[in-house]
């Protein structure tokens, strides 16, 4: 099934925002993680780790889901297809793998939170502090990998795709 | 079989740059797992403090 131009660029647009708005959303969790990481400031550090919480809750989780609606609904809606190409196939791994380990770190996420608003946080914390600058720049690492395929869209087919284009090309 | 001469009846062969990324990722998920599991790069507690991570995370499983 192929997309109409109108919708497919819908589609599009929509794709693209939610994964750069991902990769932004990401980037500012990462600053914050580690200004709660280093910050002798325990304001600063408290503020950092509700500031997180907000920031994963209501705009990096949303934005992890999202394109694993618009990605395959493009792909599939193109003659790219889903499983054809190496880069699409790559692309779809990070976005799964890193929404998984988002949902992982929802909750320690949260305990940071609520730790900051009930008590100034120390260093017997750190269990939980650093590695959510760990994962979060591994993240970070991650989208940027994913955004890079998509617009470089490196060369490779699948042995899926080689055979769906052989069948293809036969039946003409 | 040279691979300088493509066969066109048969699949083509994994492109390096999927194994190149495949091989960093395998080395970065094993470099996480043994720092996470000697604790390293965890405030320096050990395994005691990071079976509280492990639970939050299974907790959600």
């Amino acid at each position: 099934m192929t997309l109409p131009p109108l919708l497919r660029k819908l589609v599009l647009t929509a794709h693209i925002t939610f994964a750069v708005g991902w990769l932004g959303a990401v980037a500012a969790f990462l600053v914050l993680a580690i200004a709660g990481l280093n910050s002798k400031d325990t304001q600063i550090m408290n503020a950092a780790y509700l500031g997180m919480d907000l920031t994963a809750r209501f705009v990096i989780l949303p934005l992890s889901f999202a394109p694993l609606i618009t990605g395959p609904i493009l792909s599939l809606g193109t003659p790219w297809g889903l499983l054809r190409h190496y880069w699409i196939l790559v692309k779809l791994l990070i976005t799964i793998l890193s929404t998984v380990i988002l949902v992982i770190h929802m909750q320690p996420i949260s305990h940071l939170s609520r730790l900051a608003a009930d008590r100034a946080l120390s260093s017997a914390d750190s269990a939980l502090r650093i590695p959510m600058v760990a994962a979060s720049g591994a993240a970070v690492v991650a989208l940027l990998v994913a955004t890079a395929l998509a617009v470089y869209k490196p060369r490779g087919m699948t042995r899926y795709g080689w055979r769906k284009q052989y069948e293809e090309r036969k039946a003409l | 079989m040279s691979n300088n001469r493509p066969d066109p009846s048969s699949p083509p062969s994994t492109p390096r740059w999927v194994k190149n990324l495949l091989m960093i990722f395998i080395v970065l998920i094993v470099i996480f797992v043994i720092l996470h599991l000697m604790g390293f790069g965890l405030g320096g507690h050990g395994m005691g403090s990071h079976t509280f991570l492990i639970e939050y995370g299974l907790n959600q499983l």
